[in-house]
């Protein structure tokens, strides 16, 4: 007798699954004029008490509020696009460094053997 | 959208290259997501020990951290959904819990599968059900 067909029941399954999802709103890839063309302007409300911490930090960076301004709206947005520059920005470049090191030499790909093992996930021949 | 397991993630979290041009999210399973936090959480004197630095008394450990901040920037779906078509695929194709899980979790999300390490029955199943897969070298 062969196995009974899984399909309808994975198919509706899926199909709840995907009725419940929430993920976030795609991001529409930039499709205007290249960059060096002449800036935009962008206005915005803000709180006095952020005019003024935006004013002193760029004042002891020692940029104008257009370059502060821009350079974190830039690094903000790079994070919002690339999730590994959000997660590697809290890491410390040490601790980075040392990743890179373990997955080139092997030693990460090991460790997670380790890991198949103790748990019993090898795939079996 | 890309389903990326934890050997890429170590990669790029590592030196945060970009996985996908642009701004492909990205997405991974509970069960490689484990697999990350218990390779590099664990002390298992092994090689991983013995790049890594030791934690400092009093201080959390990066990597705690690193897997912490996956949560927040990587799409990963609950198991309490995926665990019925994951037993239907595991029985099918013979999968184990990571491969069932990433085979259900690709084709719910609609994302291609992209991994470090090839899982050949993975592969395989990936290819019956029309889902992409690579291995990035």
């Amino acid at each position: 007798m062969s196995d009974p067909d899984p399909w309808p029941d994975y198919d509706r399954e899926l199909q709840r699954i995907r009725d419940r999802l929430d993920l976030p709103a795609p991001l529409e890839a930039y499709d205007g004029p290249p960059e060096g063309e002449d800036p935009v302007q962008l206005s915005v409300r803000m709180s006095p008490r952020l005019r003024h911490d935006i004013t002193e930090v760029a004042r002891r960076r020692r940029q104008s509020i257009t370059s502060f301004v821009t350079e974190a709206l830039e690094d903000a947005v790079r994070r919002e696009q690339d999730p590994f520059a959000a997660i590697a920005a809290s890491m410390t470049a040490r601790f980075r460094s040392q990743l890179a090191r373990a997955v080139e030499s092997g030693a990460y790909a090991e460790a997670a053997a380790e890991v198949d093992a103790s748990e019993g996930w090898s795939e079996s021949p | 959208m890309i389903l990326v397991d934890d050997h890429l993630l170590a990669v790029h979290l590592g030196d945060s290259r970009a996985v996908a041009p642009g701004s492909v999210p990205l997405a991974t399973t509970c069960s490689w997501w484990w697999r990350l936090a218990a390779a590099l959480g664990g002390d298992r004197g092994g090689a991983l020990s013995r790049i890594m630095d030791p934690l400092e008394p009093g201080t959390e450990p990066t990597s705690t951290l690193a897997v912490e901040r996956v949560r927040d920037e990587v799409t990963v779906l609950d198991l309490r959904d995926l665990i019925p078509n994951m037993a239907r695929v595991a029985a099918r194709y013979r999968l184990n819990l990571l491969a069932a899980e990433a085979l259900v979790a690709a084709d719910a999300l609609g994302a291609d599968i992209v991994v470090g390490q090839d899982t050949p029955r993975l592969r395989e199943a990936a290819r019956v059900r029309g889902i992409t897969y690579l291995v990035e070298a």
